[in-house]
Formats: structure tokens, sequence, C-alpha cells
């Protein structure tokens, strides 16, 4: 395939699938210039393997495969930041028309149970909500759909108690 | 509110973030996605700079002991340094070979369970290497005087001060790793400064080990028929 229409293929998927990018950068980075960066680091790193995707497979589980590994080694890195190919101002994922990116309060609260969850059950949570299935899941993770299965529950769990928090004795009383 | 209720919130977010979120495919063509090195091949680029380094280092010794193969006073300090330097040549290259096989569309928890073991292994060696450079400052002095200037290091200094300079080294290394442990989290200004001391005082051992074996409880099936992960790597 010519290196254009390579790239055309590859833009119009990952046009297709921005909100991962975005959801992935949410998640894992710490500040908006973290999220910027980690955006940047993971198209460029999608890029760089694209030639390796083998379309008989989805491509969100691919890309998420990908921006889950970057996203969790970048959070882990303690030296420098991502060279910038972007201007200042500019964005590879911009907010157009009327649009507001913040999150409603029930989502607020699910990104910040998610953000006290370690690395790799973190996104574990993000498949889980984003719909897809058990051994979709493991596929991503790598890991058994058992395994899945027995954490999805526990994870379930624990968004409950931290969602609807038994009220205390004292809290009863009251 | 109950989960199937918040995940098509969820949902419903997703599907705003479709709505208000663009890719910037202007900024995209226009710019050389290639030219970004990611996290790993920095790490590479490194790994491979310190193989040459280490691989210059080994030749220069080896002629520097085959010049001196009947002067044991000079033999023996660059075989010390020879020994460290072969150490750290196969660590070295032990990490390089681990890094060039990771590869990022490959499942996550495999994937983080084999950078945290080049991390492992890369602090093992940086811990190492710092705490026995205080003993290697006298027979590198010894070699380096003997080799740049051509200058015998027992006749110019004396022994007694090449004894002095060993047995301070060996003083300064429990001093060296208690300041490490007491003072690491207090070098926040200089983070470069901060991780080498907290490689000394073994803190970023513990936390990538802890981060390993958290790795691998994850990978291990929870309904009781364990897979085995893969194991840490050796000290």
């Amino acid at each position: 395939m010519p290196e254009q229409d390579r790239q055309e293929r590859f833009l119009a998927l990952l046009e297709d699938h921005r909100r991962i990018l975005y959801k992935v950068a949410r998640a894992y980075g710490r500040t908006d210039a973290d999220r910027d960066d980690l955006v940047q680091e993971t198209i460029a790193q999608l890029w760089r393997s694209f030639p390796r995707y083998d379309p008989r497979f989805r491509f969100s589980t691919w890309m998420y495969r990908i921006a889950l590994n970057v996203a969790i080694s970048f959070q882990r890195r303690e030296s420098t930041r991502t060279q910038h190919l972007a201007a200042a101002g500019e964005e590879f994922l911009q907010v157009v028309g009327k649009g507001d990116v913040e999150p409603t309060e029930e989502v607020a609260l699910l990104y910040q149970s998610i953000g006290r969850l370690d690395d790799l059950n973190k996104a574990l949570a993000m498949l889980y909500l984003d719909g897809h299935s058990h051994a979709e899941i493991a596929e991503v993770l790598g890991i058994s759909t058992t395994n899945v299965a027995t954490r999805i529950g526990r994870l379930k769990e624990r968004l409950r108690s931290e969602l609807h928090p038994t009220p205390s004795r004292q809290t009863l009383e009251a | 509110m109950e989960l199937d209720e918040l995940r098509q919130h969820w949902a419903a977010y997703d599907r705003r973030l479709d709505e208000v979120l663009r890719l910037n495919r202007q900024l995209l063509r226009s710019t050389n996605l290639g030219r970004i090195r990611s996290a790993m091949q920095r790490l590479r680029a490194v790994l491979g700079f310190e193989l040459v380094l280490d691989l210059i280092l080994v030749v220069a010794l080896g002629a520097f002991m085959a010049a001196h193969l009947s002067e044991p006073r000079f033999l023996i300090p660059a075989i010390v340094l020879n020994l460290v330097v072969l150490g750290t040549l196969v660590a070295t290259l032990q990490q390089w070979v681990r890094a060039s096989a990771l590869d990022y569309d490959a499942p996550v928890a495999t994937i983080q369970h084999r950078l945290e073991a080049v991390r492992v292994s890369r602090i093992r060696s940086t811990q190492w290497l710092l705490l026995l450079a205080p003993l290697l400052w006298t027979p590198l002095l010894i070699v380096a005087l003997r080799a740049g200037l051509g200058v015998d290091a027992y006749a110019l200094l004396g022994v007694r001060y090449l004894i002095a300079n060993l047995l301070f080294g060996l003083a300064f290394v429990p001093v060296m790793w208690w300041a490490c442990r007491r003072f690491a989290d207090r070098l926040d200004r200089a983070p470069w400064v901060q991780r080498l001391a907290r490689d000394v005082a073994g803190r970023n051992l513990t936390a990538a080990l802890d981060q390993l074996a958290s790795i691998a409880a994850f990978e291990r099936e929870e309904d009781g028929s364990d897979r085995p992960a893969p194991p840490v790597p050796p000290a």
C-alpha cells in the first residue's frame, strides 16, 4: 500500500476511535500537559506499529493495547518529557463547535473511582465500562477470561461500595 | 445509582466525545510522527551507548592488562576494574536484548511485566555500581595514572596513601548507603540525584519489585488455577 494511502487509512481509523485516545489520556495523565504528551506519544506509537496491524482483528482492541501500554509506561517514567512536534497551542485532539468535554457528575465520579485503582485494574475498568466482552478484555490485557470475570466481579463490588458507601453508625444515629 | 446506570452515563459520555472531539488531521498530516522517539527507543539508545562505552573500556583494560602481565601491582587493579566493567557489560546487554524484544501491541500485562523486569535489572546495576564506586576509586587511580601519564601511583603517592584511600572507600560505602536512605526523599529539587540516591538506598528497587509482584498477581488466575508468572530476573 502506498505511504499516502496508508497514512490516510490510519488517520481515518484514528478519527473513528479518537475517544479512546482521549479517555486513556484522561485516566492516566495527571495534568493537562501530561495528557497532551500522552496523546501525542500514543499516536506516534500507533503509527509506528500500524504496519503490523492485522485488519482481521478489531482496530479498537489493537488500539487499546497500544494506548494502555504507552499510558502505563508513560506514568511510570521518571525522566524527560515527550519531544513536542506540534507548535504551542496546537493539539492533535481538538474540541469543536459548542463542545465541552468536561464529564458529567456521574462520569466524573467514575473517573475518580477509576483513578484510585492501580494501573492494570484501571485498564480493566475502562474496558469494562466501554462494553468490551470478557474475551476482548482478556485479549487486550493478556489474562484469561476467567481471571477477567473474577476481577470484574471484584471491581463491581468495589465501585458499588465507593459509589454507595455504607452509612456509618454515627450517620445512622444522627 | 446502579452500575448499569453508570455504564449508560459512560456510553452517553462516549457519544458526547464523538460529537465534540475532532482529530487535527491537518496537523497530523504535516507532522512526521516517526520523529517522536518513544520511551522505549530512548532507553534502547541509552543502553546502546552504554554498551559501546563498556566495550571500549573492556578493550582498553584488556590492552593495559596485556602490557602489564608481569607487573601484578598494575595487573590486579586492572583485573578488578575489568571484572566490574564486564559485569556491567553483561547486565547492559541483557537489558538491551529485553528492551529490544518489547512490542507495544502485545498484551498489556505481558508488556508491563517485561518493562518492569528491565527496570528492576537496571536499578540493580545502578545500585551495585554506585555502591562499588568508592572501592573502585583506588584501582582506577592506579590504572589511569599509569595508562594516561605513564606514572607509577605507588611511587608517586605511596602505598600507605593508596591503602588509606581503599579503607576510606570501604568505610564510605555504609555511610553513603545510610545517607541515601536518610535523605533520598528530601532531594526533590534535583530529581536525577534523588533517583540515584533512591537507587542506592534500594527504594526504587523495592518499588519496582512491588510493581512486578502486583503485575504477576494480576496475571494469575484468581479462581484457584494459578498460571505461573514469568520469573523475576536474578540479582
